[in-house]
């Protein structure tokens, strides 16, 4: 298998040999990362290549993969860098992989992820971080509608704007839109928070604004040093559940 | 004027015939609280069912019975035996549905697991997450999945809330079932109210203490066909092409559900008829919303065929289920397996009390109240109710054989429509059965299915 991919040795080390069992044939120097041209490959096929490096230690450089919808879905651990644009579903049900996409990324982005870190340096389509129990999605562009609906606890940071009902059922986590947002902000929100910083069009049932408190703006703030956002957190508006049963209450 | 002495008894008696006599009382709730009704079970009334529909036993005209005491009737059922790596061998057409953890206790959960082991069935999580236990190095272990073990197995559910879905949740599973709908509330998709949301529940669910589970009446992350698709496609890659994948559905547009399910990829359709229970519905739904199990399985079977997926695609039915009787003509109206869920309830100590959705239950089942939990099994825990379910799986197996074996089937597989006579026209009309007397179907659309 490992025949067919196009393997890049970047920053060769000393290697102790435990992983030298596979296929490359690598003896005492081992790499730290691998490319893998997704051109002609199907989802089966590059989700096999990506979990077989990352078990084995290794870095992953992934390009041409815009057409592969579920990409890195389900990995529990590693470092996947992709060149160029991601298709829909990326990084499904993350489970601790830190992902960055040098491009855009399609729908539903992150969903369903429990942990890692999911960085899209351009912008991303509709749902991004649906169902979300945990870690960070951090969208560089823009984001679609539906970012972060039935967010369980997720962190999720927008540096553009952002479209209608964000945050729509979520019952945790924080959704942080740095420029605007659009309409039915926080629709029949539960519990979590959600930061806008710019305008928004409209705020959805059973969302009020809220006073900004000091653990807010000392929160906001590590996130942005943390992620190289520029943005006064001061100046953001928050918005929180109005109700906290808002259904057969 | 006065009134003849009659007049109250017969005005009474007359207006009492109206159908607002018997629903007065709830009526008067809605109109003094302001709320509509919310309890469990199913649909409480007369639709066509089972009692409707008869097996015809054979005699001279072959073929000739099998006799039970001495010649084995095949009680197995396959789902993915055309696609995946490992797929599920049941020993039994009869499987545990799909009540959700957070709705029932811990206990009766693992009691469904131990039962589904003992008797080499499936159990279902339901749409709240599994029942796991946080050891004392701070590992995780899949508790549930670990129960059905070494000859049951678990399924577990990707539903429209995905309370406690996770990469080690499927991981740690035998079957995925992607949730469209049930029976009891089809299309309305589903709510655990916060006071049943407890510490454990609220881990397993990983959301704060109290905090309502709304799971809404859609995916959110899937629109269209085409985006099913993706889903089970992502599903199938993560869990390693290795277990089956299906969706079910509530008794709605089950024909064209079916179908479009079919091009889906997947290994087995399960479809929830209106007798189907629930943990807490609204009556309105209960009462009105969905068609009968009778009708909705015929119609599952036509899809499949029509898109030319049977011989790959598991039919299972749910709703209503009771015994074997039930079961078998399940079976001959084209299903290939049932799953159960309140008849498995009350073998496990259920009195039918209908106020599941309070917390309150008295026999420990639908209750996260740690004292109520203990009355559970009869006070004897998990062991005893695993016994309960597992004596009643195996009767009820029993009796599928023994009705197969009457008809002249040496396995299960064999019944079809032919066994079946309905004893009503409506019955005989919906499920496509033919008439007994008559002989025949009573609509002649149903010769050309």
């Amino acid at each position: 298998m490992w025949a067919s991919i196009h393997l890049v040795f970047r920053n060769p080390y000393i290697y102790c040999g435990k992983y030298a069992h596979s296929g490359i044939t690598v003896v005492s120097v081992a790499v730290s990362e691998v490319e893998i041209d997704a051109s002609n490959l199907s989802l089966r096929e590059v989700n096999a290549k990506i979990r077989e490096a990352v078990g084995r230690g290794l870095r992953v450089h992934l390009k041409n993969a815009s057409h592969i919808y579920g990409l890195a879905a389900g990995l529990k651990s590693g470092d996947i860098v992709i060149d160029g644009d991601a298709g829909d579903y990326l990084a499904m049900l993350n489970g601790g992989a830190k992902i960055t996409v040098n491009g855009n990324a399609g729908d539903y982005v992150a969903d369903g992820a429990w942990s890692g870190e999911v960085i899209v340096k351009g912008c991303v389509g509709y749902g991004a971080s649906m169902y979300a129990y945990g870690g960070v999605l951090v969208v560089y562009g823009d984001a679609g509608d539906a970012v972060g609906q039935i967010l369980k606890g997720a962190t999720v940071i927008v540096n553009g704007c952002a479209g209608d009902s964000i945050g729509l059922y979520m019952v945790g986590g924080d959704i942080i839109i740095v420029g605007d947002a659009g309409k039915l902000v926080g629709d029949w929100m539960i519990r979590g928070c959600i930061y806008v910083g710019g305008k928004y069009e409209s705020l959805g049932n059973n969302a009020k604004e809220a006073e900004l408190t000091d653990d807010d703006i000392k929160k906001l703030s590590n996130l942005f040093n943390k992620y190289n956002v520029k943005a006064d957190p001061s100046k953001f508006k928050k918005i929180v559940p109005l109700s906290l049963r808002p259904f057969y209450g | 004027m006065s009134t003849h002495p009659l007049y109250a008894k017969i005005a009474s008696k007359r207006y009492g015939e109206t159908p607002y006599k018997e629903v007065w009382e709830e009526i008067r709730y809605r109109a003094e609280t302001g709320k509509y009704i919310i309890r469990g079970f199913g649909y409480s009334g007369r639709l066509p069912h089972f009692d409707d529909l008869l097996l015809v036993p054979a005699h001279l005209a072959p073929p000739a019975p099998v006799d039970t005491y001495r010649e084995k009737v095949d009680t197995s059922v396959v789902i993915g035996g055309g696609m995946v790596e490992k797929p599920v061998k049941l020993q039994t057409p009869v499987l545990i549905a799909a009540m959700s953890y957070g709705a029932t206790s811990r206990e009766f959960k693992l009691a469904c697991a131990k039962a589904a082991n003992m008797t080499g069935t499936a159990t279902n999580t339901g749409e709240g997450g599994m029942v796991f236990t946080v050891k004392d190095n701070g590992e995780i272990e899949y508790t549930e999945y670990q129960y059905t073990k070494p000859n049951g197995y678990l399924a577990v559910q990707f539903a429209s809330g995905r309370w406690g879905v996770s990469i080690d949740y499927l991981l740690n599973s035998d079957i995925i079932e992607v949730k469209y709908g049930q029976g009891a509330k089809p299309g309305m998709g589903g709510h655990l109210l916060g006071e049943k949301v407890t510490e454990e529940i609220a881990r397993t669910r990983g959301i704060p203490v109290g905090t309502d589970c709304l799971s809404p009446s859609r995916h959110m992350d899937i629109r269209s066909l085409e985006e099913l698709k993706k889903v089970i496609g992502i599903i199938r890659d993560v869990i390693g092409y290795e277990k089956p994948v299906g969706i079910k559905f509530g008794p709605g547009r089950v024909y064209k559900d079916v179908y479009m399910a079919a091009q889906c990829d997947i290994d087995f359709v399960a479809v929830d008829g209106k007798y189907g229970g629930t943990g807490a519905s609204p009556d309105h739904a209960i009462q009105n919303v969905g068609l009968p199990t009778i009708a909705i399985i015929p119609a599952a079977d036509r899809a499949l065929r029509d898109a030319g997926v049977r011989d790959s695609v598991t039919l299972i039915a749910l709703g209503g289920f009771r015994d074997g009787g039930d079961v078998a003509k399940a079976l001959a109206l084209g299903a290939d397996a049932v799953a159960l869920a309140s008849a498995i309830e009350i073998a496990a100590g259920c009195t039918l009390c209908g106020q599941c959705s309070l917390g309150k239950c008295a026999v420990g089942i639908c209750t996260q109240d740690p004292e109520l939990r203990k009355r559970f099994g009869g006070g004897k825990g998990i062991d005893q109710g695993a016994l309960w379910i597992s004596n009643y799986i195996h009767a009820v197996t029993k009796e599928v054989a023994q009705i197969a074996a009457a008809i002249g089937h040496k396995s299960i597989k064999e019944f079809n429509k032919e066994d079946l006579r309905a004893i009503t026209v409506e019955a005989a009309a919906i499920s496509g059965v033919k008439l007994a007397g008559l002989e025949d179907y009573v609509l002649p659309q149903w010769k050309w299915f």
